[in-house]
């Protein structure tokens, strides 16, 4: 008997705490009652565009500056029941970074026309770079508590801008091999480079976001765009790393 | 917000150094620096700082230039000590003493990472006096890879001479599809007598525009070319002159010459109104300064350097054009000296001789025009 007690005790807690949740729940409700709705999102994009894990040629950063932008998106989303649902949506992004690395025996390769250029270099690599696009998510949606909603799934991103470009200086170049010809570049005469013409026009990835809502009508939130495919084409050589891009958006969205 | 920190995690740990991967064992494995050491050093070499060279990336032979009186025997008991690129090895050991009387001495040299190794040979042989009859017949590709041309010549007794330089390395690294004939400094079929040389300024593409070096103009000189330098500091990359023992009066050639059409400045900027123009000249300079050490001129001061004692440069030149039914123009111009020749000096080597040709005056500096063209045959030095 004493057993059935506690269950009975132990379904009723569970019930009254279960109404106390579907009322919290309630709050991520549109006004209109319906199941679906819509996120307007507007934030500052952070991030970098990076071979992933760092490879070991990379011998320091000395200088990142994230050069984001801004991110507009409209989400629209339809709950199955309280907890689940699906997202999508259009994103427009800004996406950038400004970048000083120290590398050793970094293997490059340059094509440029009929003329190709191929070493190790050691010394230090500036690189630029700035994309703007817009990226389509199609992701699955949690309620995971009455404040906070996660979402995750693929995306695929089109660029409109792309930009790559940078210049290499104080070390050098063994061409072809570490036993090649070594060629001195300089901090006065730089060596530089853009492979804006390179980069891909599509890329995509895996989007986690996460909102938290401050009130009935607004959440704070923070998308991570983790690239799966390099930002440069299959052919590219010149890196020997594919190119990742990571960039994470910071703002706030506006529910309706 | 406390989620929104969370998701930075993985992110900026990419990003810190902590995600820093060990430091690669080094894969480079040079002969930086060598040094020989002898007791009797002085009656070896004819200036004692010569013992010391620095190592040239591409050099594979080490070479001392020594005395010709020197027996074989004599050099049974050389030391070498080597700089190598660090964490490298080399065999037999650094700082061990050679027996150089029976030829050269090789020495293997592997890199840290243990994948890279490069053979070096230590060589003496006994300096050889420049052959001043500049004909230009003896001409080959670089070996092995056969991308431009070389000149050398034959001493006494056939000894082969490798004292001209271009700077067609540098323009290999630009333009690695160029030919041999598409190259700045290239052979020329028909000169006065035999071959001759021709002398084009070319475009170095878009490899050029990456360091601002859009041109290259086509030169040849006794000395040696320096790629290593050659985009750092281009002027420190031309190394002119070699030693002589005689005193030149005369230096003479034969020459066409036509301008390119549009003459730019180191932007690419086109210059209006400049008409290109090339350069020769013979330069007699002190190879040593006060302390014994060793003086090379460079592109920046082979005409203005204190150590010059005489020059001879061609005042003008006139366009002639280029064709095989154009004439060519004679020069004979004397050394004109501004200071007294030491004759015990000059026995011992002590001055270097640097011929140079070039196909625009200013392509040191990148300034110049594509298509200028300068032919070059029957030169000589004439010796008092």
């Amino acid at each position: 008997m004493k057993k059935i007690k506690y269950l009975l005790l132990l379904v009723l807690s569970l019930t009254v705490w279960n109404a106390q949740a579907e009322d919290l729940y309630e709050k991520w409700n549109t006004p209109r009652g319906t199941s679906w709705g819509f996120l307007l999102r507007t934030g500052y994009v952070l991030g970098g565009t990076s071979p992933m894990p760092l490879p070991a040629e990379i011998r320091s950063i000395g200088r990142f500056n994230p050069e984001g932008g801004w991110a507009i998106s409209a989400d629209f989303y339809n709950m199955f029941n309280k907890r689940c649902g699906i997202m999508t949506g259009v994103h427009y992004f800004m996406e950038g970074m400004n970048t000083g690395a120290t590398v050793k025996n970094y293997k490059m390769g340059i094509q440029m026309g009929e003329d190709y250029l191929e070493g190790m270099f050691t010394g230090t690599d500036e690189t630029k770079t700035f994309m703007s696009g817009f990226t389509v998510p199609v992701m699955a949606t949690f309620r995971v508590s009455p404040r906070w909603n996660i979402n995750i799934g693929p995306y695929v991103s089109f660029l409109m801008y792309r930009d790559f470009e940078g210049s290499v200086y104080d070390g050098y170049l063994r061409v072809g091999d570490p036993t090649g010809e070594k060629v001195e570049i300089s901090k006065e005469n730089p060596a530089t480079y853009n492979f804006a013409d390179d980069m891909r026009r599509v890329l995509w990835g895996v989007e986690l976001g996460a909102d938290w809502k401050i009130t009935r009508r607004f959440t704070a939130f923070a998308n991570l765009d983790w690239g799966m495919n390099s930002v440069f084409k299959s052919d590219f050589k010149t890196i020997d790393f594919p190119m990742y891009p990571l960039y994470a958006t910071f703002g706030i969205a506006y529910l309706y | 917000m406390k989620k929104n920190v969370f998701l930075l995690i993985p992110f900026c740990a990419c990003l810190a150094t902590s995600c820093i991967k060990d430091e690669p064992l080094n894969s480079e494995c040079d002969i930086e620096v060598c040094k020989v050491h002898h007791d009797a050093a002085d009656t070896i070499f004819y200036v004692v700082s010569d013992t010391l060279q620095n190592v040239n990336s591409t050099d594979s032979v080490i070479i001392y230039s020594i005395r010709p009186d020197v027996r074989r025997e004599d050099l049974s008991q050389v030391r070498v000590t080597l700089a190598t690129t660090p964490g490298a090895t080399v065999t037999p050991a650094n700082g061990s003493v050679q027996d150089f009387s029976k030829g050269d001495v090789t020495y293997t040299v592997v890199s840290e990472d243990k994948q890279w190794s490069r053979i070096y040979k230590v060589r003496f042989i006994p300096m050889t006096v420049l052959n001043p009859n500049f004909d230009f017949e003896t001409v080959e590709l670089e070996q092995p890879k056969e991308r431009f041309y070389n000149w050398f010549a034959y001493g006494r007794g056939n000894v082969r001479q490798d004292l001209w330089a271009t700077g067609n390395s540098g323009f290999a690294l630009s333009r690695s599809s160029a030919k041999p004939h598409e190259y700045p400094s290239v052979m020329l079929e028909k000169g006065v007598s035999g071959k001759g040389v021709k002398l084009e300024t070319c475009s170095t593409g878009a490899f050029g525009a990456m360091v601002n070096m859009r041109i290259a103009a086509g030169n040849l000189f006794l000395g040696s070319f320096d790629t290593q330098n050659a985009l750092k500091d281009a002027m420190k990359a031309t190394r002119f002159g070699v030693p002589v023992n005689q005193k030149p009066l005369r230096f003479t050639g034969y020459y066409k010459f036509q301008p390119g059409e549009k003459f730019q400045d180191r932007y690419g900027m086109e210059v209006l109104g400049r008409v290109d123009a090339p350069d020769a000249y013979a330069v007699l300079y002190k190879n040593t300064d006060e302390n014994g050490q060793p003086v090379t001129l460079y592109g920046d001061d082979v005409l203005t350097h204190e150590n010059i004692v005489a020059i001879a440069r061609v005042p003008e030149f006139k366009v002639t054009g280029v064709a095989d039914t154009c004439a060519w123009e004679h020069f004979d111009l004397p050394l004109e000296y501004r200071q007294n020749l030491d004759i015990a000096r000059l026995r011992n080597f002590g001055y270097n001789l640097a011929v140079v040709f070039t196909s625009s005056i200013d392509g040191a500096t990148f300034c110049g025009a594509v298509g200028s063209t300068l032919l070059v045959d029957e030169s000589t030095i004439i010796y008092e």
